[in-house]
């Protein structure tokens, strides 16, 4: 599942526009890592905060027709989201 | 080099007999009447018009309204997509071109493909794109992308964002609100 230029461009747009500050993100061909801001992942609530900004960003920048959240095996997270048009991409969120 | 029969006045008779069989051939098209008495065709000259007249309508286009259910003579096939009703055809009547790609704005902004489903999906409706590009030329934000591609944010005062590219197209909508819809004036 390639991302087209279209979607990268414009997720792109919204994930520079709803990720906090210090959170960053790079692009990769299927889709995006974001990764958590330095230091984060020795705070207590680090799990809690990373749920919350995984639901709240794939809520932001989804397709309608299709949305799914899987944890992975070393505690990070995928969101994967299509299109009925043919639109697909993913995004990773990181945990190092 | 061709006689002109109707002007030879021995045949006269046999043509006059001939016009008016031909005339009277409900089944046959005009260009076929016009052929067998040695004329050129015409243009609209295939219709019969006992069942033209049907169509209440000289108009080839009139059928496209009148008649919506009409058959079609399949795509794929010469002259695919017109009208058919037996040896009917019929072109449908031109109108405005639909804008290639994903569709445009009416002020002409073309939607990329995502640009298109954010905007469904989030109720950024044509109009209101439009609106918030022309309401918010003046404070527009310039960015450039992983790419290097440069990008325009036009952004309202509830936070309503449209993203155009260099090209001008649509690249994406959203707003700070539940799942990025538009958010109307209260």
């Amino acid at each position: 599942m390639l991302m087209s230029p279209d979607t990268a461009q414009g997720v792109y747009a919204e994930l520079s526009f709803a990720l906090k500050e210090g959170w960053s993100f790079i692009r990769y061909p299927e889709g995006f890592r974001i990764k958590p801001p330095p230091g984060s992942q020795a705070r207590a609530d680090f799990k809690g905060l990373l749920e919350s900004e995984v639901w709240r960003i794939a809520q932001f920048v989804h397709y309608r027709d299709f949305v799914s959240i899987t944890t992975n095996e070393d505690g990070s997270y995928t969101v994967v989201s299509k299109s009925d048009s043919g639109n697909a991409f993913q995004i990773v969120f990181e945990i190092e | 080099m061709r006689p002109d029969l109707d002007a030879i006045e021995a045949l006269s008779p046999e043509r006059e007999a001939l016009w008016s069989r031909i005339d009277k051939a409900t089944f046959l098209t005009a260009n076929e009447k016009r052929a067998a008495i040695g004329y050129g065709p015409v243009d609209a000259g295939d219709a019969i018009k006992g069942l033209s007249d049907q169509f209440d309508g000289d108009a080839a286009g009139d059928l496209s309204y009148k008649y919506p259910a009409q058959p079609r003579i399949p795509a794929g096939q010469r002259e695919g997509g017109q009208f058919t009703l037996g040896r009917f055809r019929f072109r449908p009547p031109a109108g405005p071109k639909p804008a290639p790609g994903f569709g445009a704005t009416p002020k002409g902004l073309k939607f990329t493909k995502h640009g298109r489903d954010q905007a469904t999906a989030r109720d950024f409706t044509e109009q209101r794109i439009d609106a918030i590009v022309e309401n918010n030329a003046r404070t527009r934000v310039g960015k450039v992308d992983l790419d290097g591609k440069k990008t325009w944010e036009y952004r309202d005062t509830r936070g309503n964002t449209v993203v155009l590219n260099e090209e001008g197209g649509i690249v994406t909508v959203y707003s700070p609100g539940p799942e990025s819809k538009h958010i109307p004036k209260p």
